[in-house]
């Protein structure tokens, strides 16, 4: 089990496109992925990714677990492009449907619906090869916690268990 | 990496617990993760994933999109048994809530809460290393998509010997 940690590079709050493009890219997930980033503007980013970690199922499609977790890392970014200054975002809920095989490369269109003080809402469209919709996700982003979610340890959650 | 698909690993329908649990392992995705099955009955599968692939939260916990995709791979090791041969189930939906940081190593309790003839309904409880749920996810799975795909090269082999020879 790798103990290694992402380390975040921090949004380009008030940066031009560009900025959040390059920042989107640099995601050490981002960059694990190959999650290239097509456009970007705080609330709305587009993002692609050519090549699965895991094998193809053997219909030619991404395993959907791999969608999915695309996907999440999806909501991070968009999250960031809205979130407060200095604030995370950490995903509460997440909900798909897997509307055809998702045969690649994937591009996701993701929206930021409402960004407020605890809870951001987005939903993103799923695109495959051939343009078409194969999947649709949506979630919310509890946004509260600001560091908290920076220092997480076993201890922490059990003293806020027991507060 | 380039993109390649996975080789077909025949489900070993009629076939003992060890032979599910060596199937359950040896699935590419599975290989990927080191997934080690803990126990295995048809419609209920407990897991322990090995290792994280992708680097950790800054918080120590796993990506949460990691643990979706554990997660939609444990439904189909949970459902598989459960269906006559040949099937071959994908998942239509799911559906995470997250309740805290999902600390490794985690365990996957997956649930098929009932399978019809076109749909199996499932649901998974991931624990981290404290043994406390850090997820919830429960999710349909479409289960009447062999013959659409019979004859196709994406047709599971339905012929055990065949399969294992």
């Amino acid at each position: 089990m790798t103990t290694r940690r992402a380390l975040m590079p921090p949004p380009p709050h008030g940066g031009d496109e560009q900025d959040w493009i390059a920042w989107a890219e640099s995601h050490p997930i981002s960059e694990l992925i190959g999650m290239r980033c097509l456009a970007a503007e705080p609330g709305h980013v587009t993002l692609r990714v050519e090549e699965s970690g895991w094998p193809l199922n053997p219909s030619g499609a991404v395993h959907g677990g791999m969608v999915l977790a695309w996907a999440d890392q999806c909501l991070g970014l968009a999250s960031m492009t809205t979130a407060s200054p200095g604030s995370m975002a950490a995903t509460a809920t997440l909900a798909a449907e897997f509307l055809r095989p998702a045969v690649p490369p994937l591009t996701y269109d993701v929206h930021v619906h409402r960004s407020g003080r605890t809870l951001m809402f987005i939903s993103m469209d799923v695109f495959d090869a051939d343009g078409r919709q194969c999947a649709k996700v949506t979630g919310t982003m509890a946004t509260n916690g600001n560091t908290r979610f920076l220092s997480v340890t076993p201890d922490d959650t059990d003293a806020e268990r027991a507060s | 990496m380039p993109n390649v698909r996975a080789e077909l690993v025949p489900p070993p329908w009629g076939g003992s617990a060890d032979e599910w649990i060596g199937w359950c392992e040896s699935l590419p995705a599975s290989r990927t993760m080191g997934l080690r099955c803990q126990s295995l009955e048809p419609g209920h599968t407990v897991v322990v994933m090995g290792a994280s692939e992708w680097p950790l939260n800054p918080s120590g916990a796993v990506h949460g999109g990691l643990v979706l995709a554990w997660a939609d791979h444990c439904f189909a090791l949970a459902a598989m048994p459960t269906l006559p041969a040949g099937s071959v189930p994908a998942t239509a939906s799911l559906s995470a809530q997250f309740l805290r940081p999902a600390l490794p190593p985690l365990m996957f309790d997956a649930r098929v809460d009932r399978t019809g003839r076109t749909l199996a309904f499932l649901t998974v409880d991931v624990y981290d290393a404290h043994g406390r749920l850090a997820a919830r996810i429960s999710g349909t799975m479409s289960v009447d998509g062999s013959s659409r795909l019979e004859g196709r090269p994406t047709t599971v082999h339905v012929d055990r010997q065949e399969a294992l020879r």
